[in-house]
């Protein structure tokens, strides 16, 4: 399946400054593990020391956020979009 | 590294700071990122934390993705966002520093007791490891 996925500002200085890149695979955990691929210094910046996704990356599959899906298995098809968004946050305590 | 943000922008994060108190305000700088963050407009976004907001902020992802789009339209961009400290300096936390992106501005305007305090600017070292402070300079 090919997919576009899309850049967030703040990590487009990891993706050669392209905003959307188009990939293929089947599920959000493949387009985001060839994304890594290609992409090698973009990973400590969406995955933690485990691996995981960090908590604070939001990963849309079009406009569901994937925690609401079935995570990085979720199924893709042609033609949808994959938005990876900060999660905002913070405070003083 | 030095952070330019037009006056009237400054003054509407201390507006929008003081109306939420003793609540934390959030928004978004955009702008211009070359040569350095030039910050045109500072814009509201409501803090959509709902149990801890005298002390923890959050931006809903899809507004934040709505105004990416729109600025990118205007040959603009999101440079960063800017919240409140309601009677806490206007330094960041660690929970600040678990959730900030590298590249963005990181405003955070002191509101100590009602009134406008200090205002600086910090940004994530790409290593992730600390913030270190910016300049704010007003144009």
């Amino acid at each position: 399946m090919e997919i576009v996925i899309l850049i967030p500002t703040p990590l487009r200085p990891y993706t050669d400054d392209q905003k959307a890149i188009t990939l293929t695979g089947n599920t959000v955990g493949d387009i985001l593990e060839q994304l890594t691929v290609r992409f090698p210094r973009l990973g400590k910046h969406l995955y933690n020391e485990d691996g995981n996704l960090r908590s604070f990356v939001n990963v849309y599959l079009n406009d569901e956020d994937i925690r609401y899906l079935d995570n990085e298995k979720s199924i893709v098809k042609n033609g949808d979009t994959i938005s990876i968004i900060p999660s905002i946050a913070g405070g003083f305590a | 590294m030095t952070i330019h943000i037009k006056r009237s922008e400054l003054e509407k994060i201390q507006s929008h700071a003081l109306s939420e108190f003793p609540y934390e305000c959030c928004g978004v700088l955009i702008g211009t990122s070359t040569p350095s963050p030039r910050v045109t407009e500072a814009r509201k976004v409501p803090n959509t934390n709902r149990t801890l907001k005298t002390r923890r902020y959050n931006i809903d992802p899809l507004s934040y993705r709505k105004i990416e789009e729109e600025t990118e339209e205007s040959g603009i961009e999101i440079l960063g966002v800017y919240h409140s400290h309601p009677n806490h300096p206007a330094t960041p936390s660690e929970f600040d520093l678990t959730n900030a992106f590298p590249n963005f501005s990181y405003i955070i305007q002191s509101i100590d007791n009602g009134k406008v305090g200090a205002i600086t600017s910090w940004r994530l070292d790409p290593s992730r490891g600390n913030f270190y402070q910016e300049s704010v300079k007003i144009t």
